[in-house]
């Protein structure tokens, strides 16, 4: 981790008693909190994917849904038909999916934006049929029993013992995202995203690099349909479809991209956000606030708030108000500047 | 039984064209990438079925209604939406008008139900016959609204003033707002005719597909529509459509069962590696920093 002399490092001890409190909380909590905490890690593991992909390498991916379901297939069959190990089958997983997203890459080096972005989401289209299709593999729409693993003896038949499973493996990987995007392959990410030409001029290699942040972006993505195959116990192509998609660029949306911290709030938020919505049921009719029609508008117009109004994310807006609290007093006072073209920056 | 696949190969084509060409149009002036061109159909259709079953209105007071109203949709995205949005990269759009895809969706739910509905259709229900072939009146009517749009839309963007302003805007918006051309109103005035387009397609699908509130996605069907004539032509977009039709159709009667409904997303992979530039189009070009 190389650092300009003037950056200090900050302090980053908060983060120990943080994860001690993440492995406090199910000994105090109701099944729901735990079974919610554990979607919530399992999508942090997916936002983080997407987020270095579209967020940090710039390479807007529709196809993220494709690689949960090739992740979550691929464990669910290593279990089930081969009686492989938990650990083992986790992991490979990542590797088969990262394998294909290192294929699917391939189109990446020619493609660009929007032309990335309607290839891989008929990417989705094309994994849900495959799997629809191939029957014999995969039981198509009736769905894939996922029976639950064991690791070291234990039997992880519950939320409960799940969770400390799906909390581990988010919180490896996200330090380990938050290294590589401190390291040489992050920097290579962000270059790429600024400009491609730029990037190619110092030296970085753009067909090594691109594939190999589709490679990690599939990896963390196949993990994340593997535990999420561990947690549900049953899985369909439909829990794979391009809505899935949308909804882990909305978290990076929300959080804001191309940081790992706004990845995580963004999981947090959108994985909540249907909890939140459900509050509002005291203050409407049920046959309102209950229909999956009202979520979706919310839904849609808590994007939107978030794009118009808040283009960091909530990310960006921390360190707004964390930098006003530093500098306290002595705040510049900011001159609006009329700007005829505001910029994403 | 190939001819008489191909008509309806090309009417369904028509539908993907006439749908490719709302993207297309919103694309060519503004680049932005209209995810909520099927919503914005949806709902128009919608509109149009309260017009023509609960106020019971004559057909074409209706489909000029829902044009209107469609046009109005358009602005009013455009002014509330889009503007701000003007100057952002492609990602926080593309998530921006998947935003709106998904609050009409939930909007036109909460208003009029999961139920389908169908509308009744303005065109004769005894098909024509020629030799062998059948024609249904709906399916050449299409093909026929398809074909005049697209050439509308060339005589538009050749010979208007409005027309010339809209691609000098795609073209470079600093240089257009310098050149004299009002760039905001360009702006709203693609959304509204691009909305009423939509509109034309919603309507035309209709009769043939059931409404219901995820009509919507079929408008995703489009972008290999666009993409295989390359996006931002308007031929491109009808031929196509058109193209895609044709193949779906016969995908579905000589191919395994189940490729129907991807067969539109292989052939476009196939042409994004081959020919990213599709088949009439200009690939994008390097963007100016």
């Amino acid at each position: 981790m190389r650092r300009t002399i003037h950056e200090k490092k900050e302090s980053k001890i908060w983060i120990i008693p943080f994860i001690l409190f993440i492995y406090a909380i199910p000994f105090f909590s109701s099944d729901y909190i735990i079974y919610s905490m554990n979607i919530i890690g399992i999508s942090v593991v997916g936002a983080i994917g997407i987020d270095l992909l579209a967020g940090c390498a710039g390479q807007l991916s529709m196809g993220h849904a494709a690689f949960l379901a090739i992740g979550a297939y691929s464990y669910g069959l290593l279990v089930h038909h081969f009686q492989m190990g938990l650990l083992f089958s986790l992991l490979f997983s990542g590797i088969i999916s990262a394998l294909v997203g290192l294929f699917v890459g391939i189109p990446s080096l020619r493609l660009k934006g929007l032309y990335l972005a309607i290839a891989t989401m008929g990417f989705v289209f094309i994994t849900e049929e495959i799997i629809k299709y191939m029957e014999w593999l995969t039981r198509g729409v009736r769905g894939l029993a996922v029976p639950s693993a064991r690791v070291f003896g234990v039997v992880l038949d519950s939320d409960f013992r799940v969770y400390f499973l799906i909390m581990s493996v988010a919180v490896v990987f996200t330090v380990a995202g938050r290294l590589m995007l401190d390291s040489k392959i992050g920097r290579a990410f962000i270059a790429i995203r600024d400009s491609d030409v730029a990037a190619e001029s110092c030296g970085i290699n753009l067909t090594v690099y691109k594939s190999l942040a589709f490679g990690i972006s599939s990896f963390y993505a196949g993990l994340a349909g593997a535990l999420y195959a561990l947690t549900v116990g049953l899985i369909s192509p439909e829990n794979f479809g391009i809505m899935v998609s949308i909804q882990y660029l909305v978290m990076i949306v929300v959080g804001g991209t191309g940081s790992i911290y706004g990845a995580i709030l963004g999981a947090i938020f959108i994985t909540l956000l249907p909890e939140g919505i459900r509050f509002t049921q005291y203050v409407l009719p049920d046959s309102i606030a209950m229909s999956g029609y009202f979520q979706m508008v919310i839904y849609g117009l808590t994007m939107l708030v978030f794009i118009v109004f808040e283009p960091q994310g909530l990310y960006g807006r921390w360190q707004v108000v964390k930098n006003y609290w530093k500098a306290f007093p002595f705040n510049p006072v900011e001159v609006k500047r009329v700007a005829w073209i505001r910029r994403w920056k | 039984m190939i001819l008489q696949q191909l008509i309806s190969g090309l009417a369904l084509g028509s539908i993907y064209a006439i749908i490719a060409l709302g993207f297309v149009l919103i694309y060519k002036a503004t680049e932005v990438v209209n995810f909520a061109q099927g919503a914005m159909m949806m709902v128009a259709a919608y509109f149009s079925s309260t017009l023509l079953l609960t106020l019971k209105l004559p057909y074409l007071l209706s489909f000029g209604l829902t044009l209107v109203f469609a046009a109005l949709l358009g602005m009013v995205l455009d002014r509330i939406v889009f503007r701000p949005l003007i100057g952002y990269p492609l990602f926080p759009i593309v998530v921006a008008t998947l935003a709106v895809a998904i609050i009409i969706e939930g909007v036109c739910g909460m208003i009029w139900g999961p139920a389908t509905i169908t509308i009744p259709s303005p065109f004769p229900k005894d098909s024509y016959q020629w030799g062998n072939v059948f024609i249904a009146p709906v399916n050449l009517w299409v093909i026929i609204g398809g074909l005049t749009l697209m050439l509308f839309f060339l005589v538009f963007f050749r010979f208007t003033t409005m027309g010339t302003a809209m691609r000098a805007t795609a073209e470079d918006i600093r240089a257009a707002y310098l050149c004299g051309i009002s760039v905001k109103r360009v702006f709203t005035i693609t959304w509204a005719v691009s909305a009423a387009v939509g509109a034309i397609a919603g309507m035309l699908t209709v009769p043939v597909i059931f409404l219901w509130p995820g009509l919507g996605h079929i408008g995703l069907k489009a972008f290999p529509a666009a993409v295989l004539g390359g996006f931002g032509s308007i031929p491109g977009a009808i031929v196509g459509g058109l193209v895609l039709g044709v193949s779906e159709v016969l995908a579905s009667g000589y191919l395994p069962e189940g490729i129907k409904d991807v067969f539109a997303w292989i052939l476009m992979l196939a042409i994004l590696i081959l020919r990213p530039e599709g088949i009439f189009g200009t690939y994008e070009k390097q963007k100016k920093v």
